[in-house]
């Protein structure tokens, strides 16, 4: 009896502290569920029109330059124009020293006259040449014709030669033959034909000598009159001429300016390229930037960016916090990388060459029906995604829990996104912030913004 | 010898009896200290995830008190069904106290018209399994307003008819000799009930008691059907809906739950007995 009483009062013992071990925990399940859960901020989908705001800094540069040339080999008295400078149309840049200038100018003029006696002499020997040419080949030819008379003379000797011994050979053979007797018929008859062949052999020697006789005449009648190379000399010279005469109007225009170099139209300084006490190169010796024609602002839009400018674009221009309207982009050219280089062109007097400011484009694309905050959209591996809020009735009353959502994204900036139509409904309750990590299926609390 | 031999014959039975009734608790024992893989890895083949036969290990091969953790610290839903729980078990308790016990009282000590009648349909009504009863029930509550309340549980078990049955038995034990004595020493009856009946039948009182308790603790049916909103469930609605991949959490769960039902149970084991052993008696 008294084991089982005190088994009793055991047992009650363990129970009671069972409860209060269980309520303990009750109150730090609480507590702790309430650390765990997320809070959460929710929205609405909305129609809204996405903006791209597209800002890149760049800088202002000519539109146009041009170079100022000198005569090369001039000798730099005075530069008057550093670089960046502004200048007036007829304002002189730099100065060239006169003395050495009218020493280049008698330099030239004296180059000109050697050629001009150059080309004189080289005419007077073409001349020559060409009259001792015409007579050597009218020698030629008398040669040639004298040659072949005589030769024809040698070949018709030989000819008659030739025949006279046949006629005698062959005499002898008919007078054999009509019976006449001989002494020696057969000694008389060789040498009758020994003649003959003799005068035939004579013939053909006369006829070779002829033919080589005349080929001989007729190569001197053809080297006589072959054509002599060209000889462009006077041309060359005449044209040599005409350059140092060029040279020579330069210098004089030059100096007739007092070796002044001047700027054509008002215009900035971009290049120097002559120095005082040196001599002039065969470079430009100042380039300008045309004022007239305007200047350029250059940027460079980054990849991101770049689906949003396109030419023609209205742009502003801010510099030093005041905002230039008005402008749009002029050219675009695309870069390897992704990147655009825009230009803007310019004719604002506000703006000076080299200054940096900074463009910015604002665009708005169409409405559209499903537009979250930017926030709200998730990404991993696969696809974009939102999670929705759901309620539902657990064991601890109504609860928030979240779920996941595939969507796909027409657009987006910085703020909302815009995702297809069709996916989400106008009264669904989409996470847009969080101050705790969440996937689907997390139990959440709705946290007021 | 004889003797001996014979206790050894009967108790090795009954030992081996003990412990396969036993094993469940020990399967909840163990499981509330093992991780979820490894009882994964055990069970299943029963849960159709693995091939071959499912074993189980009395010591868990790499012990963890992750379950426990998560059961005391991260399971709020956990203590609130523990607590409705304990609400209707403690408002049938009182509604059998209040209520049973009286009639009981009434049906054992006195005689009036139809008492045998009455006493019928109250067996009647205790044969009664919950699903034959359980449209009537429905339509009385849903008349009074009190579905999905946890009036609509305890009300149909603080008018139980199995407690008045047991304390019934144990009332009519009592010796009229003893309630004449009081009459004639000037008690009322209502004192003879308080100062005799209730001293006297605590036995039935109390075995009535721990069976209700033991009732409640394990009702299912009775929730199910008038309860649809989940935050009124008692904790045996809430361990089915523990997925299976969270058996060690689940096993856990279950331990926790049976500790107040093993302390009742030592508490009244005496009076059960008792109780059990009165049903037994026919009249």
């Amino acid at each position: 009896m008294r084991e089982n009483r005190a088994m009793r009062i055991y047992a009650a013992r363990i129970l009671a502290w069972f409860f209060v071990i269980m309520f303990l925990f009750t109150a730090v399940s609480r507590v702790t569920a309430s650390f765990t859960v997320a809070r959460v901020v929710v929205e609405n989908p909305s129609s809204r029109r996405i903006s791209h705001v597209v800002i890149a800094d760049g800088i202002v540069e000519k539109n146009q330059e041009f170079a100022v040339v000198c005569e090369q080999g001039l000798l730099v008295k005075t530069v008057y124009v550093s670089m960046g400078q502004r200048v007036a149309a007829g304002d002189v840049l730099a100065e060239i020293d006169m003395r050495q200038l009218e020493e280049q100018i008698d330099l030239v003029r004296e180059e000109i006259h050697i050629l001009e006696l150059t080309n004189q002499d080289a005419a007077a020997v073409q001349n020559k040449n060409a009259e001792d040419a015409a007579v050597n080949l009218a020698r030629a030819k008398q040669d040639y014709e004298q040659i072949a008379a005589d030769m024809d003379v040698a070949v018709a000797r030989a000819a008659e030669a030739l025949q006279s011994a046949k006629d005698a050979y062959y005499g002898f053979e008919d007078t054999i033959r009509a019976g006449a007797e001989y002494e020696n018929i057969f000694v008389e008859l060789a040498a009758r034909e020994a003649a003959m062949k003799a005068a035939q052999e004579a013939y053909d020697d006369a006829v070779r000598d002829q033919s080589a006789a005349k080929k001989n005449a007729a190569r001197a009648v053809e080297d006589a009159g072959a054509s002599q190379p060209d000889d462009h000399s006077i041309e060359i010279g005449k044209l040599q001429i005409g350059q140092k005469q060029r040279i020579l109007g330069r210098l004089q225009e030059l100096s007739d300016a007092g070796g002044k170099i001047t700027a054509p139209v008002e215009s900035i300084v971009t290049g120097i390229a002559v120095e005082t006490g040196q001599k002039t190169s065969d470079t430009a010796a100042v380039t300008l930037a045309d004022l007239s024609s305007g200047m350029r602002f250059v940027v460079k839009i980054a990849k991101p960016d770049a689906g949003y400018v396109s030419a023609g674009d209205e742009v502003t221009l801010i510099k030093n916090g005041n905002r230039f309207s008005g402008f749009f982009i002029d050219t675009i050219k695309s870069c390897e990388d992704g990147s655009l280089d825009a230009s803007v062109l310019l004719n604002d007097a506000s703006f000076t060459i080299g200054e940096s400011a900074t463009m910015e484009i604002s665009k708005q694309q169409a409405a559209s029906q499903t537009t979250v905050s930017r926030n709200a959209l998730c990404q991993d591996n696969t696809a974009w995604f939102v999670y929705v809020l759901d309620k539902k009735d657990t064991v601890l009353g109504e609860q928030y829990f979240v779920r996941r959502v595939d969507v796909r994204v027409k657009d987006k900036n910085g703020s909302y996104a815009a995702l297809e139509d069709g996916v989400l409904a106008a009264d669904e309750m989409i996470v847009s912030d969080s101050d705790r990590y969440i996937e689907a299926g997390s139990r959440v609390r709705l946290q007021k913004p | 010898m004889n003797k001996k031999r014979k206790r050894i014959l009967i108790c090795i039975p009954l030992c081996a009896a003990a412990v396969f009734a036993v094993s469940p608790v020990l399967f909840l024992l163990t499981g509330t200290f093992m991780g979820t893989r490894e009882i994964a890895s055990y069970i299943g083949p029963v849960l159709g995830e693995d091939e071959g036969f499912a074993v189980w290990r009395l010591m868990p091969l790499y012990p963890t008190l992750a379950n426990v953790v998560e059961l005391l610290l991260d399971s709020p839903e956990f203590f609130h069904m523990f607590w409705n729980t304990a609400k209707i078990t403690c408002g049938v308790l009182a509604g059998q106290l209040l209520f049973g016990t009286p009639a009981a009282w009434g049906l054992a000590r006195y005689a009036f018209p139809g008492k045998k009648k009455i006493y019928m349909c109250y067996i009647l009504l205790m044969m009664m399994p919950f699903q034959v009863t359980m449209l009537s029930e429905y339509l009385v509550l849903d008349a009074m307003g009190l579905l999905d309340t946890l009036w609509a549980v305890i009300l149909p078990g603080a008018f139980s008819t199995f407690p008045p049955f047991i304390m019934y038995r144990f009332f009519c034990g009592i010796p009229e000799s003893l309630i004449e004595a009081a009459r004639v020493d000037g008690a009322g009856e209502i004192m003879i009930f308080f100062k005799i009946g209730i001293p006297v039948g605590s036995s039935g009182i109390i075995s009535a008691m721990v069976l209700q308790f033991l009732e409640c603790q394990s009702m299912i049916e009775q929730p199910s059907v008038f309860l649809k909103t989940k935050r009124l469930w008692p904790l045996a609605l809430y361990l089915p809906e523990i997925g299976l991949k969270e058996a060690g959490f689940a096993l856990c769960a279950s331990f926790v739950a049976l500790i107040p039902a093993i302390c009742i149970f030592l508490s009244g084991q005496e009076y059960l007995e008792q109780g059990i052993a009165a049903t037994a008696i026919k009249e």
